[in-house]
């Protein structure tokens, strides 16, 4: 029977224990009615604090007293930017429009179908693990992989956005020649959310295939041109200096942007590439 | 969140006004310091807002860690006395131990709750309140204010005993009603 230790009562009454751990209290409190009492009692006093502090209102003229402070503060912030003058301004102002200006997307056109049918067959339905990363951290991925593959690829570190963990891997490309790392994340608190990063040994861009050709998913498995294996997966594409990373995933596009935008590389990889990561980021319409 | 302007640091933080207000009072103890703790709190992260990086779970535990950053830095700075040392409520977490679950209803009992946690030193104070207002995991906890998560949890144990002891000594005292079929 599991040891119904007072610590490991609160942190299972604070909802902090592992499923599997989880599941040996509970069998332990249906044989032991004061340690479930006692469950119950840190459960309580938890929502009694929350139900008294939550009583407390915000004084109203403090409220509004703190908005014209931020207002004050945003005037102070504004003279201090003027004090730079208009030629230091010009020049700021220069260096954003070329940073901005729009860039011809370059690389190889790649069918983005091709990413949506492995992420649906190997991420969410198969959970194909052919890289053996189930679990990983990140880190220990990258070097991992770095080991075993033939091109530097590397894996956005999507635990820094979120509560995901590395759930899968395998290599397959959907275009023939291409070397691809597909490494998928698992939402820890909502396993339905998988979402697939992908790390290609070339840059690339995204571009439908014409009709009559077709795209290589998993297993060899061939989609048609003309099929609709989007579906409501949302892809982003991304340059490095040596590559292109995809992330595809059946969510808001605008979510996916944003883990695009602040997904960190393996530390490793990281330092190299820096500079070389262009951040113009290509999005696939489903 | 590089490059949103004003109007998205007020449409971004202010609709954690309350929670943050709620916390500073009762760590401060006193309206007039919470108050001064929040506007604080709000000016920094407004300054520095621009360095800010929102994630999925957005702006409020990057307030959070301000407000309390300011809050122990101000202590700090006035020199103020200590609070009771480690043993004596370790000895008030052994008395509780002992005598869990303790019988009695929590229903209508607000101002006795808030009593008890302002009784608690300022370093279980904090984690308590991000425990139960802000239902915090204790990793969330630990980042917020910077400490391991076995701190988190040994504050946050003897903060919930010391807590219990407090309520269960106003039922002895005879000043609350008891839940039915208790002695």
């Amino acid at each position: 029977m599991s040891e119904l230790t007072p610590e490991r009562l609160e942190a299972y009454a604070d909802g902090e224990l592992a499923p599997t751990e989880r599941a040996e209290v509970e069998a332990a409190l249906r044989g032991d009615p004061r340690a479930a009492a006692t469950v119950a009692w840190w459960r309580g006093l938890r929502a009694a604090c929350k139900r008294s502090l939550d009583a407390e209102p915000v004084p109203t003229a403090f409220a509004t007293q703190l908005q014209r402070s931020l207002s004050a503060q945003r005037v102070i912030l504004r003279r201090r930017i003027l004090r730079l003058g208009v030629p230091g301004l010009a020049a700021a102002a220069l260096f954003l429009v070329i940073s901005l200006w729009p860039r011809p997307a370059e690389g190889t056109p790649v069918d983005p179908r091709g990413f949506a049918a492995i992420h649906d067959q190997c991420a969410v339905h198969s959970r194909h693990d052919t890289l053996g990363v189930r679990s990983m951290p990140p880190g220990t991925c990258v070097s991992k992989l770095k080991c075993k593959m033939p091109f530097a690829c590397c894996v956005p570190n999507l635990a820094t956005c979120g509560k995901y963990h590395v759930d899968g891997g395998c290599t397959c490309s959907p275009a023939s020649g291409m070397k691809v790392v597909h490494v998928y994340f698992r939402a820890d608190e909502a396993p339905d959310v998988v979402i697939s990063a992908f790390s290609i040994d070339r840059p690339i861009k995204f571009a439908a295939r014409p009709k009559g050709e077709s795209v290589t998913a998993c297993g060899g498995r061939q989609v048609k041109a003309g099929e609709d294996e989007l579906g409501n997966i949302s892809m982003v594409v991304w340059k490095r200096a040596e590559g292109s990373y995809v992330l595809a995933a059946r969510l808001p596009e605008a979510q996916l942007r944003q883990l695009a935008d602040r997904a960190t590389l393996a530390r490793a990889e990281r330092l190299l590439h820096e500079r070389g990561v262009e951040r113009d980021l290509a999005v696939a319409q489903p | 969140m590089q490059g949103t302007g004003e109007k998205s640091f007020e449409a971004l933080a202010l609709p954690h006004l309350p929670a943050l207000y709620r916390i500073a009072r009762r760590l401060t103890r006193d309206e007039h310091e919470s108050e001064d703790l929040v506007q604080e709190t709000f000016l920094k992260a407004y300054r520095a807002f621009g360095s800010f990086e929102e994630r999925s779970f957005g702006i409020r535990p990057w307030l959070i860690k301000i407000l309390n950053n300011t809050f122990f830095n101000r202590q700090a700075r006035e020199r103020r006395s200590p609070r009771p040392t480690d043993q004596s409520t370790l000895d008030e977490t052994q008395a509780v131990d002992a005598a869990m679950p303790p019988e009695l209803d929590l229903e209508d009992l607000d101002q006795e709750v808030k009593a008890a946690i302002d009784d608690l030193a300022p370093e279980f104070r904090a984690v308590l309140l991000l425990w139960a207002t802000m239902e915090l995991s204790y990793k969330e906890i630990a980042d917020i204010l910077e400490v391991p998560i076995g701190t988190v949890m040994s504050r946050l144990h003897r903060a919930r005993h010391q807590l219990t002891r407090r309520l269960d000594g106003h039922v002895r005292a005879g000043r609350l009603a008891r839940t039915p079929g208790t002695k």
